[in-house]
């Protein structure tokens, strides 16, 4: 099969718009967590969030269209762009050279955050034309218009895994022959019910997200959009295109389990992992380090720990997370986790998680906690486990050390 | 495609029966599947008791959709288990299901408009995601290898079939289950034929309760597929193959009737089963009444096919607007049709009107055909075409 290689990345995230501020603020430790500005948290018990900033001022977009626009859509086209523009495939003459330009998407809660301000607005509304253009997948066209793709779309809602299978079908369609390049990420926003239904999940922090650590509360949710442009290498390489990472393998599994929990050993991951392992033909000693879930809900990262540790045996390689930074995203979750470790890969740095202080024994991973762990990184392993026992698994590899 | 992928067995629920025969034999016989509802408003609920067709009256906790989903598949389930003598691996059988939760229900607007917040209870939140449905039938069968929901409206049932023919040919499952549930409210029959509604310009291939309005139907349509090789390995019977898959976006159409998405998918879906307009025998159309929608595909058909149109039928007039799984549905009854050689009347049709120039049969008529397209139309800016044949 073909290799798969990533040539573009773009992202709104909580820390900015752009790959640059996002990583900057990696780096140093911000958190783009702070009290929930984006509705009315009056009777909430937890009333912090990760939310991105409004998008008016934001470059990629024309001010027509951030008046037009859904904020879901807004920030998915902002994050596609960017990641067309660092692929040098912005413009539509630049990327008629390609055959096709497929768009697969993940998002968890699609327009739901949309669709509460616009049932708030005008409820009755939601009768008639106005309810079947505010569907939960209507970002995903709005997106392609703006761009003006005509080819094949599609759209995940595998919850906090879904960005990790967007990613993973849209590197079978180039792997299988059916496209050279595949637009791809997710973009989730969080919603009034959503951080209500988490609350009486009893999954909510109330301050900072700490994955790992003893004391670790529970998760916070987030905002965020982040895209990848895919590319056979041979259609990179025919137009000089400078890889972030290669795509060496994936692996999916299902709990088979219940609707929210993971199952307590992480059983489901960790198959996840094996698989992932297996379709990048590697060794787990030969993976650098793993982004993890980290969601820093005690039984999600439990399980989690206990299935890195069934994978990787006592040589762990280093572990980060990158929920503390911008909340957990959903649906966009491993999208940001994919771009960290793309970042990752290239700039040979590690980011901490400052928020976790003292590891949960139960947890017992070689967390990277106070300062960026510095050094060439050859592979990153990319982990999601979602809502309903969804696992997903992914593994980058620096472009030049995979099969040609 | 580039991979024999062939589908092996089939499961439908609907208001017209609750297995793919019942179905089949109620619409040849002519039967209508919607009802008339206290407002006015025409749709069709399926009125089966689903925690029967469960088993034992068990899964108290799931959703309508789960259960609309998991009654079809158990029957999946069950056929597999008479042909082989056991049920699918868990650990090799996967699941693509196509859905979208109804992200308006009452339940929400009451918590946004009364900020009562207890309501969002875990029961109510989680089964609120889309993957609910998914999650839960992978719980009831045991589906380890992994699931997947693609939530895309009108396309999902043929994107879900077109997604599990890619996994099957990446190895990531010996067996996938695809197919798509559609539950319905009160709040979406309303919310596809009220006063918001497009106020329907001409008329359609089928009849609506009023012009321009879609009656809705729910119900869940699955198929198990796999790489022939792996059939004739496990000793299963195709009972079809699915030979190719196209797809396409017109970003300029805005219920204007525009044909040129669904002209370019049938091309995409012919380029990639390598036929030509003339191998497909029969057409299953898309058609649900929304006059832009209906006269879009009438033109691709006249586009396509010229004046050696073949044998089509549009089925939504009996079965209703099934939205998310309408493609897969249509699929399943295709499938029957070419195996008992007989093409479903369509229902509703208007009595004048350029849907007449179609030739769409008002009673069951006999078909001589191997090879039929299925077509899947999200208002007319995104279609789907899925061709696929009988073994020969």
């Amino acid at each position: 099969m073909r290799d798969v290689w990533i040539t573009g990345m773009g992202a709104v995230t909580p820390l900015g718009i752009g790959v640059a501020p996002y990583w900057q603020a990696c780096l140093e430790g911000r958190s783009g967590i702070k009290p929930i500005q984006k509705f009315n948290t009056q009777g909430l018990a937890f009333v912090r969030g990760a939310e991105i900033e409004p998008l008016a001022a934001d470059q990629w977009l024309d001010p027509e269209e951030t008046g037009r626009l859904s904020r879901l859509a807004a920030a998915a086209l902002s994050a596609a762009r960017q990641a067309l523009a660092d692929a040098r495939l912005l413009s539509e003459e630049r990327r008629s050279r390609l055959p096709s330009l497929a768009v697969l998407l993940g998002t968890s809660n699609g327009g739901l955050n949309d669709g509460e301000n616009y049932l708030r607005r005008e409820p009755e509304e939601t009768l008639g034309a106005g309810f079947r253009e505010r569907q939960p997948y209507a970002f995903l066209t709005d997106m392609a218009r703006a761009l003006g793709l005509r080819e094949a779309q599609g759209l995940n809602t595998n919850t906090c895994a879904a960005a990790g299978y967007a990613v993973s079908l849209a590197a079978d369609l180039i792997r299988l022959e059916r496209a050279e390049a595949v637009l791809c990420g997710a973009a989730d926003l969080f919603a009034e019910v959503v951080q209500a239904g988490f609350a009486n999940l009893r999954a909510l922090a109330p301050s900072c997200i700490r994955p790992f650590d003893r004391g670790r509360e529970g998760t916070m949710l987030g905002d965020a959009a982040a895209m990848f442009l895919l590319e056979s290498a041979d259609s990179a390489r025919s137009r000089n295109a400078r890889p972030w990472a290669r795509l060496a393998g994936e692996g999916w599994s299902a709990d088979a389990y219940h609707i929210s929990a993971p199952r307590p050993r992480g059983e489901g991951l960790e198959t996840a992992m094996r698989r992932a392992l297996q379709a990048a033909r590697l060794a787990p000693a030969q993976i650098s380090c793993v982004v993890a879930h980290g969601t820093g809900t005690p039984s999600n990262d439990r399980a989690e720990a206990r299935a890195l540790q069934a994978v990787f045996g006592p040589d762990l390689p280093p572990v980060t997370a990158f929920k503390p930074r911008v909340g957990h995203s959903q649906g966009a979750a491993q999208a940001v986790d994919i771009l960290s470790a793309a970042l990752m890969l290239r700039e040979g740095q590690i980011p901490p998680v400052s928020e976790t202080i003292e590891m949960d024994p139960d947890c017992p991973l070689p967390v990277v906690v106070s300062e960026p762990k510095a050094g060439r990184l050859e592979t990153c392993m990319v982990n999601a486990m979602g809502f309903g026992g969804n696992n997903l698994s992914l593994i980058l590899q620096q472009a030049e050390s995979g099969p040609a | 495609m580039k991979d024999a992928i062939v589908i092996t067995h089939l499961g439908l629920v609907h208001a017209l029966g609750d297995d793919p025969q019942a179905v089949f034999d109620s619409l040849a016989a002519g039967r209508q599947g919607l009802t008339r509802g206290s407002d006015g408003t025409e749709s069709a609920p399926v009125s089966q008791d689903l925690r029967v067709l469960l088993g034992n009256g068990k899964k108290q906790g799931f959703t309508r959709s789960s259960l609309l989903a998991g009654a079809a598949c158990r029957r999946l389930w069950q056929a597999w288990a008479k042909d082989t003598g056991q049920p699918p691996a868990a650990a090799e059988t996967g699941l693509v299901t196509g859905f979208t939760p109804d992200i308006y229900s009452d339940t929400i607007l009451q918590v946004l408009s009364t900020r009562e917040y207890h309501l969002m209870s875990p029961f109510f939140f989680l089964n609120l995601s889309a993957n609910a449905t998914a999650s839960q039938v992978s719980i009831l069968l045991g589906i380890q290898a992994f699931i997947l929901t693609m939530s895309t409206g009108h396309t999902a049932g043929l994107e879900a079939l077109e997604t599990a023919c890619r996994v099957l040919s990446t190895g990531r499952a010996r067996q996938v289950a695809a197919g798509a549930v559609q539950e319905i409210s009160a709040r979406m029959v309303r919310g596809f034929s009220g006063p918001g509604a497009p106020p329907g310009s001409g008329t359609g291939i089928l009849e609506g309760w009023r012009p321009g309005a879609v009656d809705l139907g729910e119900g869940s349509a699955w198929m198990f597929l796999l790489r022939a090789d792996e059939a004739r390995q496990q000793g299963l019977r195709p009972r079809a193959r699915l030979c190719g898959f196209g797809m396409a976006y017109n970003p300029e159409a805005a219920g204007q009737g525009d044909p040129r998405a669904c002209n370019q998918a049938i091309a995409a879906a012919l380029a990639d089963a390598g036929w030509k307009a003339g191998d497909v025998e029969a057409v299953f159309l898309a058609a649900n009444g929304d006059p832009a929608q209906d006269q879009a595909e009438m033109e691709s058909m006249k586009n396509v096919f010229g004046n050696q149109r073949p044998p089509m039928t549009a089925l939504k007039g009996a079965l209703g607007e099934t939205w998310h799984a309408a493609g897969a549905m249509a699929a399943v009854l295709a499938i029957l049709c070419l195996e008992h050689r007989l093409l479903l009347p369509t229902q509703r049709l208007p009595s004048s009107g350029a849907a007449r120039e179609l030739y769409l049969p008002m009673t069951a008529r006999p078909l001589n055909a191997r090879r039929a397209m299925v077509m899947a139309l999200d208002q007319d800016r995104k279609a789907m075409a899925c061709l696929l044949e009988l073994p020969a």
